[in-house]
């Protein structure tokens, strides 16, 4: 129910407005979530590392 | 000439150049049988008879006239509806883009015109490809023509079920988390997805950025090589395209795999439905048959793909799709809109939590890839599940099943080939994927030829329930 209210009140605050039906899906996804994240924990030197992002390297070598 | 729809494009090549084939019958051919199954596969969203037409009688007329471009020239090809294609409807499988029609072409499709292939239509597929069950709520499932009760599979849902009822020779799909590999294993065929850069994502709908790749889905590995020798290549319109030298993919078909070491994560042994783990111990002790040398290792940072893999679609696809979730969130499929409202709601520090956890990911498959060959595993841990009346939530169940299986690939950028398996015991298709180095798509087509030879789906394609016309 916690989450539920938070996902109603974080997708008003963004200006998104979803059907009341949509809340428990949303609740299992960010649920699941947050349970694979707690495999994270078995890598503490995880915060060392450089995220993995997009780089343009055509950009960059053509300045 | 029998089952000229379920033949090869390595077959229908060389008839075609020695003019025994006609590109503008073969287009025909096609054409009819869309015509007649489409209504109950809903494979296609859109239908091209008249340009496809066009298109074979010019490849016929540039045949005829001594000037064949190779192997895919009259070849009838079928577009996953998320690749831009000029002047034609591109949906994304979704009603939001219902009236779209782009004034460009994605790269890969001027790559395939170049290359003579005749476009029949554009495909059905999860909307936006968000989702992994295939069902399409906007526009109707493609039904897995081997039990038309059971899902396809996505998002390249159709691009899969097309090749399994003779509706094209070959066909595109764009795999994010997934999608080539989970419908090439759902309907009994090949999906590539190839490393990241490799093939142009210029011109497609995105659905996650830094995950997208597009890529060739066909009925046998050889087919798959001669399609990513046309599709791969720089992009400068990409900014993450690979500026490289490429070879022949064809060159490594038909090699044997004696000696080649096979690394089988124990990751992808953990949970798997009592056929897929048969069907792959059986695969293991075939591969080891062959020469191969296979064996269990461990990769525990793979137990961090679900979370990587969750937050960065999510997070990614939710920020594309922002404004037009403010303006109207109820224009999205419900099964879509819930992925993005999730999106929406994760935090920063997850999303960059996930990508230093793609790079903790990366650096452990490179250091798998010192010890072995290719790595392999299980493309889903479950069998092709019957279509569910809450589709919504069947889809979340799909993903959360067969995400971690699929989006390690997405998530490190290597390419990973998804073959058939075998069949289960209700009769359906099962994959298994080989998953190798950045760049190493010619062993994936080595080792993949290699399976494909030993026959592990004996039935053939014309045989299967979704595969015939109607009595005329």
């Amino acid at each position: 129910m916690r989450l539920k209210k938070f996902i109603d009140k974080e997708l008003d605050m963004y200006g998104i407005s979803i059907d009341k039906e949509d809340l428990p899906y949303v609740e299992e996804v960010l649920s699941s979530v947050e349970e694979s994240e707690t495999e994270l924990e078995d890598f503490p030197d995880l915060k060392e590392q450089l995220p993995f992002t997009i780089v343009d390297k055509g950009e960059i070598l053509n300045g | 000439m029998a089952d000229l729809e379920f033949m090869k494009a390595s077959e229908l090549a060389p008839m075609i150049e020695r003019k025994e084939v006609s590109p503008v019958e073969l287009t025909e051919r096609f054409l009819h049988r869309i015509d007649k199954l489409n209504p109950k596969l809903n494979a296609y969203l859109t239908t091209l008879e008249t340009t496809a037409l066009e298109q074979a009688r010019k490849a016929e007329e540039e045949i005829v006239n001594g000037r064949y471009k190779g192997p895919l020239h009259g070849i009838p090809i079928g577009i996953k509806d998320n690749y831009k294609t000029k002047g034609i409807r591109t949906t994304g499988g979704a009603k939001i883009f219902d009236e779209y029609t782009p004034d460009v072409n994605a790269t890969t499709i001027d790559k395939l015109d170049e290359a003579g292939g005749i476009n029949l239509g554009k495909l059905n597929m999860h909307p936006l490809g968000a989702g992994s069950s295939g069902n399409n709520l906007d526009y109707g499932v493609s039904p897995n023509p081997w039990n038309t009760d059971h899902l396809p599979g996505g998002s390249s849902s159709a691009s899969a079920t097309a090749l399994a009822s003779g509706l094209a020779v070959l066909t595109t799909g764009t795999d994010t988390w997934g999608s080539n590999r989970i419908p090439a294993a759902m309907s009994g065929v090949y999906g590539l997805k190839p490393t990241h850069g490799l093939v142009s994502t210029h011109g497609l709908l995105p659905t996650a950025w830094s995950l997208d790749t597009a890529g060739p889905f066909a009925r046998s590995v050889s087919d798959i090589a001669l399609m990513l020798n046309v599709m791969a290549g720089f992009d400068s319109k990409d900014p993450q395209s690979l500026n490289i030298d490429l070879p022949d993919y064809t060159e490594t078909l038909n090699k044997d795999i004696k000696g080649m070491k096979i690394g089988v994560p124990r990751y992808y042994l953990e949970g798997l439905a009592p056929d897929i783990e048969t069907l792959f111990g059986k695969a293991r002790k075939t591969l080891e048959d062959l020469g191969a040398e296979v064996r269990e290792i461990d990769i525990p940072e793979l137990s961090m793909a679900s979370f990587a893999g969750q937050v960065t679609a999510n997070g990614e696809a939710a920020a594309y799709n922002y404004s037009m979730m403010q303006k109207d969130a109820g224009q999205y499929p419900q099964d879509v809109r819930i992925l993005l409202s999730a999106g929406t709601v994760s935090s920063t520090s997850q999303y960059l939590k996930a990508q230093q956890a793609r790079r903790k990911l990366a650096d452990a498959f490179q250091k798998a890839f010192e010890e072995v060959d290719v790595l392999l595993g299980p493309t889903l841990p479950i069998t092709t599940p019957e279509i569910a009346k809450d589709e919504t939530k069947q889809n979340l169940q799909v993903i959360q099943r067969g995400l971690p299986f699929t989006v390690p690939a997405n998530l490190t950028g290597v390419p990973s080939l998804a073959v058939p398996m075998g069949l289960s015991s209700d009769g359906l298709p099962a994959g298994m994927q080989f998953i190798g180095s950045h760049l190493s798509e010619g062993k994936l087509m080595q080792v993949g030829s290699a399976w494909e030879d030993t026959n592990p789906i004996s039935v053939g394609y014309a045989e299967i329930e979704g595969s015939h016309i109607p009595d005329e």
